[in-house]
């Protein structure tokens, strides 16, 4: 279980909704700084697994281990400050703190996570993701297409060894959606994090070789 | 980046909402701090002004009033009294020392009182600048009606009749002003004081053959005297005594009620301050599940949250009392002088007494009372389905 090879892996995992249905979901080892799609049809348990995975929602069974770690063996407390420091997430809708500006929401994530706040990194990865210069501007300001670039910068800050993205190829036609998913690979490539990518969009099956599939 | 900047700035993001939060927390504290430093000061001033006076002897009429326009210097006085009857009257065992007032001139709606040379052991004149009157017609003036109306040791002045400037004016009395009292916040610091003898002069009475006085200041040796004295002089229908501390505490329990009515109602005011605080994070609840989501997914925990929320209420809370304690402090020192004109208040503007701090306290206290329930409710949603697809 605690083989340094693998980033992400679960085991048994399975969670109820109520007495009606069941997930259970197969065991997955995701190797450091390899790139995943989960893939499946809305009611799959997508959500349910990217709650899970990401400390959110405790499974009935089986372990999630991140780095090593066993995350819902550590107290409930520590959970949250471990996945700041560990998981970057990015959301189909990006959400941010709308009353504060581009670098202060990005730094908030140093915050949160109880790490230095660095803004040079707030620059570095502005620039990479072109959109340089956008540090005091409000989010309110932005597109849908720069408010996900700014989702992933954020998700980015803390160098996180694993970076979750949900379903970011919805409502992208196909041009977007190849420049965000190349764009997600490339920043992941470039911060050595691994990848995993929740999404139902079929147009991404071709773009990753490592895939598991619910149903 | 902090939380404390995250809650400044969403307290900005509803600016209408949050600064009506803070005007009704302004509001409650502004009242609430300047009726109590109002009726302190006004006790501490009045209680300086009546130090040492035990009884006020004057023409039959409204004791308040005799205490009201001898000592405050703010009512009519209630009449004039024969010198050498009120001389022999005062041939008692029982006073210390006495002290005559002829009231009833003004300098421009200032009041000159006669007197003798020792009122300085029964007002706070200070240190003066010049010197004590020696002659008629010299007076000594207070340091607000110097700066005021610019008058300097030398200047000449003209009094008129009564208390109003539009009173007859005494032309042909020249005073001169040999003396300026040190400012000391009481109504001595808008009263002009000169010899008794002076007052006769200027009504055209150098030797008058009945003089007369207004009233008189009395001390007594012990306490016995405030019993005693009464009743030598009950039955002299022209004259009436008055005790200023008996007086004044009637005086007190007539503002009473409104006092306490006004207590009441600051004390509303912040409870319904403290609800609107309460109902404003509820109302926002359901608009930030999305940035309570993003933080704890960003490793904020629940205690984070609540936190976060709890300081919203603080904040509003703490600013209202900063903008209250603020318009107290002006609102205060208007208060004093209109309950009791020629009166300053009292103490540091940059001073703060224990009920101050006390309610400080309590106001942050409210804050965090007021936030708490929505900051629980906020801090124990489930995000679980918030942020990710379905």
């Amino acid at each position: 279980m605690n083989d340094p090879r693998y980033d992400l892996l679960w085991q048994g995992l399975s969670f109820s909704y109520g007495s009606e249905r069941t997930i259970d979901y197969p065991d997955l080892q995701i190797e450091k700084g390899s790139h995943w799609l989960i893939i499946g049809p809305s009611g799959s348990g997508k959500t349910t697994l990217l709650n899970i995975v990401s400390g959110l929602l405790k499974p009935d069974q089986g372990k999630v281990i991140i780095r090593g770690e066993d995350l819902y063996a550590l107290p409930p407390n520590k959970i949250d400050g471990f996945r700041g420091k560990h998981v970057g997430m990015v959301f189909q809708v990006p959400r941010f703190f709308s009353a504060l500006s581009v670098e202060e929401n990005l730094l908030m994530a140093n915050y949160l996570a109880g790490r230095a706040q660095e803004k040079d990194r707030v620059k570095y990865l502005l620039d990479s993701l072109g959109l340089s210069g956008a540090q005091n501007k409000k989010i309110t300001s932005f597109s849908i297409g720069e408010k996900q670039r700014l989702s992933l910068a954020r998700a980015l800050m803390n160098s996180p060894e694993i970076l979750i993205a949900d379903e970011p190829s919805a409502s992208l036609d196909d041009q977007h959606c190849d420049e965000l998913i190349a764009l997600i690979e490339k920043e992941a490539e470039e911060f050595g994090s691994t990848l995993l990518v929740v999404s139902h969009d079929a147009r991404l099956k071709s773009k990753f070789s490592n895939q598991m599939a619910l149903s | 980046m902090n939380l404390f900047l995250l809650v400044w700035r969403n307290l900005w993001k509803k600016p209408l909402s949050s600064f009506l939060t803070l005007l009704l927390f302004a509001l409650g504290t502004a009242i609430i701090l300047s009726i109590s430093n109002a009726q302190e000061s006004l006790k501490n001033r009045v209680k300086e002004s009546v130090q040492g006076v035990d009884m006020v002897l004057g023409a039959n009429g409204s004791p308040l009033q005799l205490v009201l326009s001898s000592l405050f210097h703010i009512d009519f006085p209630t009449g004039n009294i024969p010198l050498e009857e009120t001389k022999k009257i005062l041939r008692d065992p029982l006073i210390k020392e006495y002290l005559f007032l002829s009231i009833g001139d003004n300098f421009k709606g200032y009041r000159i009182i006669g007197t003798e040379g020792s009122f300085c052991g029964w007002f706070d004149c200070g240190t003066i600048e010049g010197r004590m009157w020696e002659n008629d017609l010299e007076v000594v003036i207070g340091a607000e009606i110097a700066k005021l109306e610019n008058l300097r040791i030398g200047d000449e002045i003209h009094s008129s009749h009564g208390f109003s400037e539009e009173g007859m004016t005494h032309d042909h009395s020249h005073f001169e002003i040999v003396g300026i009292l040190e400012k000391s916040g009481g109504p001595e610091d808008k009263l002009l004081f000169c010899s008794t003898e002076t007052i006769w002069e200027v009504h055209g009475d150098e030797n008058p053959t009945d003089p007369e006085i207004t009233s008189c200041l009395i001390r007594f040796r012990n306490p016995g005297g405030l019993i005693a004295f009464p009743r030598k002089i009950r039955n002299n229908p022209r004259y009436a005594v008055a005790s200023p501390a008996f007086e004044l505490n009637r005086l007190f329990l007539v503002f009473a009620p409104l006092i306490s009515f006004l207590e009441i109602l600051a004390w509303v005011i912040m409870l319904i301050s403290g609800l609107s605080i309460m109902f404003a994070l509820f109302n926002t609840l359901s608009d930030r599940i999305y940035e309570i989501s993003l933080m704890r997914v960003m490793g904020a925990s629940r205690v984070t949250v609540f936190v976060s929320l709890c300081l919203e209420g603080v904040y509003l809370s703490v600013a209202g009392f900063v903008v209250g304690d603020i318009f107290s402090r002006v609102l205060n020192q208007g208060l004093v002088s209109w309950l009791l004109p020629g009166f300053s208040s009292q103490g540091n503007i940059f001073s703060f007494t224990s009920f101050e701090m006390s309610l400080f306290v309590f106001v942050i206290l409210m804050g965090i009372l007021a936030s708490v329930i929505p900051a629980l409710i906020g801090a124990r949603k489930d995000i679980s389905r918030v942020l990710f697809s379905e």
